[in-house]
């Protein structure tokens, strides 16, 4: 069991997502960051898909209040348990009674804290997020507060949610370098890959040239819903008028002010602005880590390409998982 | 690889009765592990070993590439002089993605016995800590 001692407004229990549900007027919630929870998740040994708290707003503060195995993943904010240092990327041992406190990040937007066995709250509609539209799924439907004490999953044939590791832990090298994306002489801009969408041939040509050239600026009206972005400006070539239709995370609307908005993963399933692009599934997880001001940069793919993405990102983590595993065995030979 | 490639390779698992052996070349990846049941491996966690009454060395845990500073920080985990507690990440030690630390168990000053970053093997100096 962990106990929430501070927090802010925005902690949430998420797993990967709320998937087949879009029919029912439900989105999908789940993990900003994904890859940093997957990897929390492979660090402790856990099912893939165990919930994890993901946090925001700093600082956050937990007490164990039983023996368990954590992993922090996700913005580095110089963590520490009982006063001592936390490295980012890293799972460990605490003890029952200490306090496992993040502070400010230093790079990156969420951290996520996972517990051996996963945040134990009851799937709803198969998943563990939090559903903030609906306020159900995840801790009581609701961001965590102070007091919340959350159980922690048995894993199956052990009788402590416990693994094993060493107290000092380990971890893995941050997934931004085994997984790079960078763009030549943008080292403060995000990059993010990003597919045409249904309405981008409706959009003027120096418009798609800005789109893809310039830098746009994750504005404060950015959140788990969508990022409000700033930039050029995109000018339609002639006025689009369209139903509402369905939408996933990662769509690119352009309403009529120009400036485009990502919807992300707890927008709702469906809009009615045009669609200027889309960012690949297998880069959510880098806008997942995107700060408020900082400036993310479109890099155009086809179809294949973002599929190759989303096969080396799989791969990268069966590797991943595999190496953890193996050195689980040499641990405990 | 061919079948008697692979056999002396199982041969030289065996004989040096490692845990695991792992070969990589372009577009070829072999892992081998030995017996689960050896039990006579060098004990994994390396006890420090003591120098007089004074000063303790702290050695790689493992075989892999030295990493003093961990990347997503401006400044290594520890420079000579610091004062550390047992307990404390002095480094890692990097293998495939993996980190695995580097750890003092004694309290004292850190004094760094190599100068470059790179491939260290299992046992090698790291660290003095005096007392």
């Amino acid at each position: 069991m962990i106990e929430i001692l501070a927090t802010g407004a925005l902690s949430t229990v998420q797993d990967l997502g709320r998937f087949g549900v879009l029919r029912y007027g439900v989105g999908t919630s789940g993990a900003m960051d994904d890859l940093a929870l997957a990897i929390g998740n492979i660090l402790l040994g856990n099912d893939s898909n165990a919930a994890g708290i993901e946090v925001p707003i700093l600082p956050f503060r937990v007490r164990f209040t039983t023996d368990a195995d954590f992993a922090l993943t996700g913005a580095d904010c110089e963590a520490t348990l009982d006063g001592q240092p936390v490295p980012p990327w890293w799972c460990r041992h605490a003890r029952q009674g200490q306090v496992l406190a993040l502070g400010v990040p230093r790079s990156g937007a969420r951290a996520y804290l996972s517990v051996a066995g996963g945040i134990d709250v009851e799937p709803v509609l198969g998943s563990r997020s939090t559903q903030m539209r609906g306020n159900f799924g995840g801790f009581e439907g609701r961001p965590l507060k102070k007091g919340d004490a959350l159980k922690t999953a048995l894993r199956q044939g052990e009788l402590t949610p416990v693994s094993g590791i060493s107290s000092s832990g380990f971890g893995v090298r941050p997934p931004q370098l085994g997984l790079p994306l960078t763009l030549s002489g943008s080292q403060e801009q995000i990059p993010v890959r990003v597919l045409p969408a249904g309405e981008y041939e409706g959009y003027t040509a120096q418009s798609l040239e800005a789109f893809w050239q310039q830098p746009w600026q994750v504005t404060p009206q950015s959140d788990r819903y969508g990022y409000r972005l700033e930039g050029p400006g995109l000018q339609a070539a002639r006025p689009m008028e369209m139903r509402s239709h369905g939408i996933v995370p990662g769509v690119i609307q352009v309403p009529h002010s120009g400036q485009p908005i990502i919807q992300l993963r707890d927008a709702q399933p469906s809009g009615g602005y045009p669609k200027v692009g889309t960012v690949i599934e297998a880069d959510l997880w880098r806008l997942g880590q995107a700060r408020i001001g900082q400036s993310l940069r479109f890099i155009r793919v086809d179809h294949a390409q973002a599929s190759a993405a989303l096969e080396e990102k799989a791969l990268y983590l069966a590797q991943l998982q595999q190496a953890v595993q193996m050195q689980r065995k040499i641990w405990n030979s | 690889m061919d079948i008697e490639q692979l056999q002396a390779l199982v041969t030289l698992t065996e004989q040096g009765r490692l845990a695991v052996l792992e070969l990589r070349r372009p577009g070829e990846r072999v892992r081998l592990e030995g017996p689960a049941h050896l039990d006579n491996r060098v004990e994994a966690a390396l006890p420090t070993v003591s120098q007089g009454d004074k000063t303790a060395q702290v050695m790689a845990p493992g075989f892999g590439h030295l990493v003093t500073q961990h990347p997503l920080r401006s400044a290594p985990f520890v420079t000579n002089g610091n004062v550390v507690k047992p307990g404390d990440i002095l480094a890692l030690i990097q293998v495939d993605e993996l980190y695995l630390p580097v750890t003092s168990q004694d309290a004292g000053s850190v004094r760094s016995l190599t100068a470059a970053q790179g491939l260290v093997g299992y046992g090698t100096p790291l660290f003095e800590i005096d007392a």
